[in-house]
């Protein structure tokens, strides 16, 4: 039984590792799914609410002179309830035109560098001022006039990743349990013939040392094993014979010690 | 070694266990990854619902600003082409449509996920995905003039968690393969082991020897049985001392009698699964970067003279020469110190190598370290070697090395697949310093599990276990089986598998975790077929028609890609050939020590061969892939492999001929 316990006790680990790797991988992805999914969708509105301001730039025109550029940015911004502020930035990163009230003179040092290492393509990353994504105007002359970039509220999905981290948990326990129930009756019933060898070994040694405290009280070397047939005595039967052994030498070194005497 | 029948029987045990880790596991992963579909499906779909609404307010309003200046709705032109370039951007949606108001379609487009229709029929009877779909009207002025429906492709979140499946699949592999290997030291060092010194103590004691005593564990019947036995050697010998020499001599021949003289000696018994767990995690640690080393190499800086292909070659060429280089000292210096001291003393070069990889920024940094690596690489799986091959004795040669060869690719498709994952999720650098960590682990194993006997040096040996010898003689029939079919075999490898593989399904647009997979499939082949075939063959002469079956096998794998091209061509090739080398190997290596005497030695001219042939052979296909094209060298390869096995054919034939004429 010790044997089975240890290789349950194996099989276990093995299972729970190989789920919490399941679910810890699942939770990054599907925080990766969730933000390309706003990320992609925050990217398109951004690309839509550009069109005016890219004219404006394609003529050389700064983008801060775009009339009703509040307007434009509002009518974006109504697409979606939760989006907290529509920016329009210049080349350097001073902010222009914003929807909400209180306008940060320049988008964040972290927008910055992410709008850097995106080399003007459209990205969108989780930062300590929000969910930002953003997308780059260009001027006629092929560069950078400035761009837009929408703010949307960043802890929650956070919390949809915690949200799924516990649900996959939940499950990854059910799993485990009923793995670890099934799992044991296949183990028990599988190496069966292996718990039967080690349980005939148990029986061969405690027979033994039974026979041999009664041997030396006295009593003949007597085989309990012989009544049960399916075990087979051979390591019972060398025990025995190695004992023997022993007891005779052992009574022989005595003898010769008196003798020596 | 007497087996006995009260001896665990090992191979069986090794079966079921197997069976039951991968139904528990595999059970598992089903179910979780079933329950992951279904609960991401629930978790995106307000955000797709949202993505719905807006490409339909989008399309809308374009559509309404033409609408406006007077164009019918059945007029506009490049409708179309302006829906399939929304597609483009959502790759989620299946269908976009524009229909009038009597419901007629007027334009539509088909999206970007082309499995979903087809998918369908199966995956849409186990699940019920959230089909979302949206429509919206279209006004001109006042009045309605048709609409817009746009569906999402209910497939589009189980396509999203493909890759988080496929990477799960392959880590349940790997953790099924370390489970296996510590579930058989744990069953091994709790009853197997104790059993097997309980029993050699038995008959040395039913033969009237008292000399020696064994490690009693802690608790149980088996301890009490050792306690007992050794307190039997102690007791006698001690009051054997008491004794004048006379007396005692006198005794000894009366009754046949062998006593320690001083104190009984402790039996240190060793056996083939002492080192499965500590060269299966040294072998997965410096295999880690198997599937991404030429990428890892090809992208890192390089110096103007040296070209790309040469660069992701250069690593692999420089670990095949500092294997060669090594190759006829290995087996010495492991006779001369000792498996274990040797084993133990490649464990910090490793660990460094490894680590400096991933800190490396140039080619030549790489080969270098890769270098080191191969030098500490080739000196421990030597000793493991020497180690098994002592362990299971000379007359159970096949044992100890099918044990070894089924280990070290268990051990390489492990490590080369975590590679691949988590250099995947985490980066290269990761990936290095997990092998670091698994080769310091295997290191602190050994100390352990290397402590018997197999692992001294050669001169601690007594006479009676001496049975190495430094000399071995070589027939014609060993030099064909080492130049005919080792070395072929060994250059199929690095030319094939570890070169042309990865880039040719780069040239194919697979991603370094894909190609990892299916270089993985060769490996997963040796390590499920080549314990099965060596089950099967006995004799030596059932052993050499293997080789032979598996040498034409391997043509037929190499020959194959002439007749059809693409991945699945090449998928194809990979598994057929990991088939016919699953059968090479394991008879390779016994056919060898057979030849040689069951000496351990007569492994060094063929490990030397083996891997100059491997070299030599990449070193070739690296310098003409930029004049010839990549079927021409493969083609060469299956030639080369023909021309061997029918040189190992015709001088076994020969040496038959020779010996029915004596």
């Amino acid at each position: 039984m010790t044997l089975l316990r240890r290789i349950w006790a194996a099989v276990i680990f093995v299972n729970l590792m190989v789920l919490s790797i399941f679910v810890g991988f699942s939770a990054l992805q599907f925080g990766n799914i969730n933000s390309g999914l706003v990320g992609d969708r925050l990217v398109v509105l951004a690309e839509r609410t550009a069109a005016p301001f890219e004219a404006a730039a394609k003529i050389g025109l700064p983008l801060s002179t775009v009339r009703n550029a509040k307007a434009l940015l509002e009518r974006a911004r109504q697409f979606d309830e939760e989006i907290i502020n529509i920016l329009v930035f210049d080349a350097v990163g001073n902010v222009v035109q914003s929807t909400s009230l209180e306008t940060p003179t320049k988008i964040s040092i972290e927008a910055i560098a992410a709008r850097n290492a995106s080399q003007g393509e459209p990205w969108h990353r989780e930062t300590a001022d929000g969910f930002l994504s953003s997308i780059d105007i260009v001027s006629s002359n092929g560069e950078t006039a400035g761009g837009i970039m929408i703010v949307y509220p960043g802890g929650g999905s956070l919390t949809r990743v915690l949200a799924m981290t516990t649900k996959l948990s939940f499950v990854a326990i059910v799993t485990l349990v009923l793995s670890t129930v099934v799992g044991y009756f296949m183990l028990s019933f599988a190496i069966r013939p292996q718990l039967i060898q080690f349980e005939n070994i148990e029986a061969n040694i405690s027979s033994f040392e039974k026979a041999a405290w009664r041997h030396a009280a006295g009593d003949v070397w007597d085989d309990p094993l012989h009544e049960k047939r399916h075990v087979k005595s051979e390591l019972y039967e060398l025990l025995k014979q190695t004992e023997d052994n022993y007891t005779s030498i052992g009574k022989s070194l005595a003898a010769d010690k008196d003798y020596e005497k | 070694m007497k087996v006995h029948d009260s001896n665990f029987s090992r191979k069986s045990f090794r079966v079921r266990l197997s069976a039951i880790l991968f139904v528990v596991i595999a059970a598992s992963v089903l179910t979780i990854g079933t329950a992951t579909i279904i609960i991401f499906d629930r978790a995106v779909e307000p955000e797709l619902s949202k993505r719905t609404r807006l490409i339909a307010s989008i399309a809308r309003e374009d559509i309404q600003r033409a609408l406006d200046i007077g164009i019918n709705l059945n007029e506009i032109v490049g409708l179309e082409r302006y829906l399939v370039g929304i597609l483009h951007k959502f790759n989620e949606v299946e269908r976009i449509a524009v229909s009038n108001v009597s419901g007629k379609v007027l334009s539509a487009a088909v999206g970007q996920l082309p499995s979903a229709s087809k998918e369908k029929s199966y995956l849409g009877e186990v699940f019920t995905f959230s089909q979302a779909s949206f429509k919206l009207p279209i006004l001109d002025g006042n009045k309605t003039v048709g609409d817009i429906t746009i569906e999402i492709s209910p497939l589009f979140v189980p396509s999203r968690i493909q890759s988080v499946l496929m990477d799960v699949t392959v880590i349940a592999m790997i953790a099924i393969l370390i489970a296996l290997e510590s579930v058989l030291a744990v069953a091994i060092a709790s009853v197997d082991k104790p059993l097997t010194r309980i029993h050699v103590l038995l008959e040395e004691q039913r033969n009237n020897r008292f000399l020696h005593t064994i490690r009693h564990g802690n608790g149980g019947a088996l301890s009490r049985v050792a306690a007992r036995l050794n307190d039997r050697a102690f007791d006698l010998a001690s009051r054997s001392r008491g004794l004048s020499g006379n007396t005692r001599s006198r005794m000894n021949n009366k009754l046949g009698t062998v006593i320690a003289e001083h104190v009984p000696v402790r039996l240190r018994l060793s056996d083939v699964a002492d080192i499965r767990l500590t060269l299966f995690l040294f072998s997965a640690a410096t295999e880690i970067s198997t599937s991404f080393l030429p990428i890892y190499a090809r992208d890192a800086a390089r110096p103007i003279w040296l070209n790309s292909e040469f660069a992701a070659a250069a690593p692999i060429l420089m670990y095949l020469f500092a294997l060669a280089a090594l190759s006829p000292f290995g087996g010495k210096l492991s006779r001369r110190f000792g498996a274990r001291n040797l084993f133990i003393v490649s464990v910090p070069p490793t660990v460094l190598a490894l680590s400096m990889m991933g800190w490396s920024n140039s080619v030549l940094e790489i080969t270098f370290w890769r270098g080191v690596l191969a030098l500490s690489y080739a000196t421990a799986t030597i000793a493991c070697q020497e180690f098994a091959v002592r362990a299971s004795g000379v007359n159970s040669n096949s044992a100890g090395i099918s044990a070894y060869i089924a280990v070290i690719f268990a051990g390489v498709l492990c490590g080369s697949a975590m590679g691949g994952v988590i250099s995947g999720r985490f980066g290269f650098e990761a990936a290095f310093f997990t092998g670091a960590f698994l080769a310091t682990v295997a290191g602190l194993t050994s100390c352990f599990s290397m402590r018997g006997r197999a692992g001294d040096p050669v001169s601690a040996w007594t006479s009676a276990d001496n049975t190495v010898h430094e000399t071995a003689s070589f027939g014609m029939s060993y030099w064909t089986l080492v130049t005919g079919v080792a070395a072929p075999m060994s250059a199929t490898v690095a030319i094939f598998i570890w070169y042309l593989t990865p880039l040719m399904l780069s040239e194919l647009a697979l991603s370094p975790a894909d190609i990892a997979r299916v270089v993985m499939l060769y490996y997963l082949c040796t390590v499920v077929l080549g314990p099965l075939f060596s089950h099967f063959t006995k004799t030596p002469k059932q052993m050499a028609v293997l080789v032979i079956c598996g040498a034409l096998i391997s043509v037929l794998a190499l020959y194959s890609l002439n007749f059809w091209q693409g991945v699945w061509a090449i998928v194809f090739s990979v598994t057929v050939l990991g088939f016919g080398h699953a059968a090479i190997r394991i008879p390779l290596y016994v056919l060898a020590l057979n030849a040689g005497g069951g000496q351990t030695s007569c492994l060094t001219p063929m490990r030397l061969v083996e891997r100059c042939g491997a070299a030599v052979g990449l070193a070739i296909s690296a310098l003409l892939l930029n004049n010839l094209d990549v079927e021409f060298i493969v083609q060469a390869l299956a030639v080369a492999v023909l021309f061997g096995i029918v040189l190992f054919v015709a001088a076994n034939a020969y040496e038959k001929m020779k010996r029915g004429m004596m």
